[in-house]
């Protein structure tokens, strides 16, 4: 297969990307909708689940953004659009890395604390999961 | 040009990889962890209720499984300096995918699959609507004529 030229492969590699990468942000949406649309899924377990989908979402946006900048390589036209894909893609991957790790630590710390006293937590980990990952991907 | 690669090298790896295996490992360790005590728990029966693990526990293994091959991959990459199309492949459909992974374990919750079936039955005309309303009609009150009966033949054996 390395034996296929470049932009072949490239083509290849797109063409799984972006019908996912659709997909995802599809799936995302209906998720987010899900929640929105039926007050008795607006709880705090189900909260954590579209923060981690919110975020999920912005990273397949970020690739999602090479449909926007073909030629991105070529020129230095794009240059602005390929920083802001790299901030996007970089902000979504660690915010959903983040809330992965949030989710773990809230499962854990449930088997001593209820839940309600974990709920009171939850703007700092809306900063830990949304706004420390914004400061970082700067960087 | 060269150092400017590593450069970019590492700043990724510090970035973005070194987070994910880190979120990788301390998700494995905590899991299990939790399981363990979980389990004790419930062999000392002091574990009643259903507990906020049960919704949320597949969301932390997405991360790891999903992140497993793109991992190798850019181990490969960093080691080797050469791509591998096919690991590339998966890498692409893995990272891309992982948003839809998640959506379906969430449409996987039982409480979330009622309310999904709840929708799609919303979906049918008010014809099939009404049908399906005259056939639970039907189907009630042949429901409760044989609870008559049952009644009546439990009057008779009285």
């Amino acid at each position: 297969m390395n034996n296929f030229p470049l932009d072949y492969q490239n083509q290849i590699i797109l063409a799984i990307g972006l019908p996912s990468n659709s997909l995802s942000m599809l799936a995302t949406s209906f998720v987010l909708a899900l929640y929105f649309l039926n007050p008795s899924l607006q709880n705090f377990p189900f909260r954590l689940i579209v923060y981690l989908q919110t975020a999920d979402f912005i990273m397949s946006f970020g690739q999602f953004m090479n449909v926007f900048m073909p030629n991105y390589r070529s020129g230095d036209d794009d240059y602005f659009l390929c920083h802001l894909q790299a901030y996007i893609c970089q902000y979504g991957a660690l915010s959903t890395m983040i809330w992965a790790i949030i989710i773990t630590t809230l499962m854990a710390l449930s088997l001593n604390m209820t839940l309600k006293a974990i709920e009171k937590y939850e703007k700092n980990l809306i900063f830990m999961g949304f706004h420390f990952p914004a400061l970082l991907s700067i960087m | 040009m060269q150092e400017n690669e590593l450069l970019m090298d590492l700043l990724m790896f510090f970035m973005y990889y070194l987070f994910l295996w880190f979120a990788m490992i301390y998700n494995s360790f905590v899991m299990f962890y939790i399981r363990r005590t979980l389990k004790k728990l419930k062999d000392m029966n002091l574990m009643n209720n259903e507990h906020f693990y049960e919704k949320i526990k597949f969301f932390p293994l997405v991360l790891i499984i999903w992140w497993v091959v793109p991992s190798i991959h850019r181990l490969y990459m960093m080691v080797y300096r050469e791509d591998i199309f096919i690991l590339a492949a998966i890498h692409v459909f893995c990272e891309s995918s992982y948003g839809f992974a998640n959506m379906m374990l969430y449409a996987l919750n039982p409480k979330v699959k009622k309310i999904i079936e709840k929708k799609i039955r919303g979906l049918f005309s008010k014809e099939e609507k009404k049908m399906i309303e005259d056939n639970t009609l039907d189907l009630n009150s042949a429901n409760t004529e044989d609870l008559n009966s049952d009644n009546s033949y439990r009057k008779v054996n009285n």
